[in-house]
């Protein structure tokens, strides 16, 4: 196996279709190519850290459909390689920010449209949902709709923490007031880490801990109000006028 | 590369998919009464959290004082006679609940008949409480491979004042057949699992949830109290998560551990697997196990202190990492590449791997299993 192979290679190892044989060739070239090692280790770093946000990765469909899209489109493939081209060095770090990235925006708009349509309120803004952009999309259509993606999914995030205060605050709501207590004090240590990281960052531009703990409690933070979100959702199936209320409350920004 | 990422994004709307339920014959049937009761609780469940400073309004310590005091305002609880139902389990079958308060015990059982018992309680002092407790109705209905168990909780037309509203709690003992997959969402209670051979998924809000003799651990999850799983041998990933509760794993072996917290600590006794992940923000992170060789063992947290102590006889390798923190070791060591914050160490055959980052705390690693002092 060359080195050109094991792109290749890993992504069926990825999603559990990599051969016995395949797989053998895969560990012999490993064993001697730092630069493939390194590779394979950001991207198990990526699954592992995927996993902890309750995200299991793509099914072997979906991820054949993706590529075949992907690698049918020759406009795609010269913009990728003009990008590693360009930009050799960070080329690890930019795409695994960015997978990372995506996939929370995924994730936090999928909860709230998830419990959206479990309560049957009127429609809000759509899930940024990657599977949508078009067949035909360009990879400046893909770059523009990862971006509108983030933006949206901040304003998302914004929306649910003010929403989940003002749940937090009334003195009326069914959910255990300590229950809301923790949560709310936990997203304080997770903004002092936040804020940690920052400060350090302002110091130490380059440090790469830094870096990475401020995208752990970034992490954190999205999974926590995930989970809160996801909760709430099955509580409206036991009280399912108050639920409605959360979603208006999540709904105002 | 440029596959691995675009793929990624697609997973989020892989992960919400829910496959939908297939036609198959009843499997609910309507057992006699005549069977044992949970037993009553001994106490009101409170949420059983972490402690944390602070106790002004919208305080941890603040909320449960004035739970509390409305506990004491309601007056005790009243029972129901007891629900029960069975139903065929088995491979391919789940057990779905969905519980708003109560406690809930599930243990392993034989054969393909699987069992619930329900008690139903209320705790208030009005007219009304004797009604209600008439009127909360547990639904348990089929779905093809599905047993699905909801409570429905009324609502009276005119709501009392508050501190004199009644509440309401079903407390269930479930006997699991072996292969009986178990979904379940507690609310507020406490979940004990024990001897289940099957696909566990639980998720509670306030409430302890521990587990043992578990095989098949897919998740086990509370916002706000402790997970617990121990004496269990796991086919593949077990997953263990809390808010502000610990987490812990006692004499578990699985393919791997994931584990994560926020405030609480999570502690990793007598256990092994191939892989181990954790996560924490503020919360300590204690790892007293033999690892295994070629395992690899990855312990973050931000600003919780780090503790290793791998039995004499282990062989491992370590890269601590802090930005703040010191790092402290009774096994040899040299710096990192990147500063005196970064030090590598190597016992015995250095056949596993630690990697281990605190930001702002503390690292120790040991060959002992004892905190040094």
């Amino acid at each position: 196996m060359k080195c050109q192979d094991v792109q290749q290679a890993l992504d069926a190892q990825l999603i559990g279709t990599l051969g016995r044989e395949e797989a053998e060739a895969l560990d012999a070239h490993l064993a001697g190519c730092a630069e493939c090692q390194a590779l394979v280790a950001d991207a198990r770093r990526l699954q592992a850290e995927l996993r902890l946000l309750g995200v299991e990765g793509p099914s072997p469909r979906a991820w054949e459909r993706l590529s075949a899209r992907l690698e049918a489109d020759p406009e795609f493939q010269r913009a990728a390689a003009e990008a590693v081209e360009a930009d050799p060095g960070t080329r690890r770090l930019d795409w695994r920010w960015v997978a990372l990235a995506a996939a929370l925006v995924i994730v936090i708009a999928g909860s709230l449209m998830a419990l959206r349509r479990g309560l049957g309120t009127a429609p809000v803004a759509p899930a940024p949902v990657v599977a949508d952009v078009p067949a035909d999309a360009t990879p400046g259509d893909l770059v523009t709709s990862i971006e509108s993606e983030l933006d949206l999914a901040a304003k998302h995030y914004e929306n649910a923490i003010a929403g989940l205060e003002r749940v937090a605050s009334e003195t009326d709501s069914p959910i255990d007031p300590a229950v809301m207590a923790t949560v709310k004090e936990n997203l304080e240590i997770i903004d002092q880490a936040i804020d940690d990281s920052r400060q350090a960052l302002r110091t130490d531009p380059q440090s790469q801990l830094a870096q990475e703990s401020l995208f752990d409690a970034f992490r954190r933070k999205v999974a926590l109000l995930q989970d809160t979100i996801a909760l709430m959702n099955e509580m409206r199936k036991g009280n399912p006028s108050r639920a409605t209320a959360i979603a208006s409350g999540l709904n105002k920004g | 590369m440029n596959r691995i990422w675009q793929g990624l994004m697609c997973v989020g709307v892989v992960a919400l998919w829910q496959p939908p339920a297939l036609g198959a014959a009843p499997l609910l049937t309507v057992a006699d009464a005549e069977q044992p009761a949970p037993a009553a609780p001994a106490t009101p469940p409170a949420p059983p959290v972490a402690p944390t400073p602070g106790r002004g309004p919208g305080s941890e310590a603040w909320s449960r004082e004035r739970q509390a005091r409305r506990d004491a305002e309601r007056g005790p609880w009243i029972d129901s006679e007891a629900i029960v139902r069975q139903f065929k389990g088995g491979e391919g079958v789940t057990l779905d609940l969905l519980n708003m308060l109560g406690d809930i015990v599930v243990v392993g059982g034989k054969g393909r008949e699987g069992r619930l018992s329900i008690v139903r309680r209320v705790q208030g002092r009005g007219p009304d409480t004797d009604a209600l407790l008439k009127a909360f109705e547990i639904d348990v209905s089929e779905h093809a491979n599905r047993v699905a168990v909801r409570s429905s909780l009324p609502r009276p037309s005119q709501p009392p004042p508050r501190g004199s509203r009644p509440r309401v709690r079903a407390d269930y003992q479930i006997a699991l057949p072996p292969g009986t997959a178990l979904e379940l969402k507690n609310m507020h209670g406490n979940v004990t699992l024990t001897n289940v051979v099957g696909d566990v998924r639980v998720e509670a809000m306030a409430g302890d949830v521990v587990g043992e003799a578990l095989s098949r651990v897919r998740l086990l999850r509370s916002m706000s109290g402790d997970v617990m799983l121990s004496r269990s041998v796991v086919e593949g990933d077990a997953n263990l998560q809390s808010v502000s509760g610990n987490v812990i794993a006692s004499g578990v072996q699985a393919g791997s551990l994931t584990m994560g917290t926020v405030s609480g600590t999570v502690q990793i006794k007598e256990s092994g697997s191939d892989r181990t992940l954790v996560r924490t923000v503020s919360g300590d992170i204690e790892f007293a196990a033999a690892p295994r060789k070629a395992g690899r063992y990855e312990l973050k947290t931000h600003a919780g202190d780090i503790f290793v102590f791998a039995p004499r006889g282990s062989g491992f390798e370590f890269e601590a990492n802090t930005f703040k923190g010191d790092v402290t070791s009774d096994v040899p060591t040299q710096p990192g590449m990147t500063g005196s914050r970064q030090v590598r160490g190597s016992v015995g055959d250095g056949s596993a791997f630690f990697e281990l980052t605190s930001f702002t705390g503390d690292i120790t690693v040991g060959k002992k299993q004892e905190k040094p002092k």
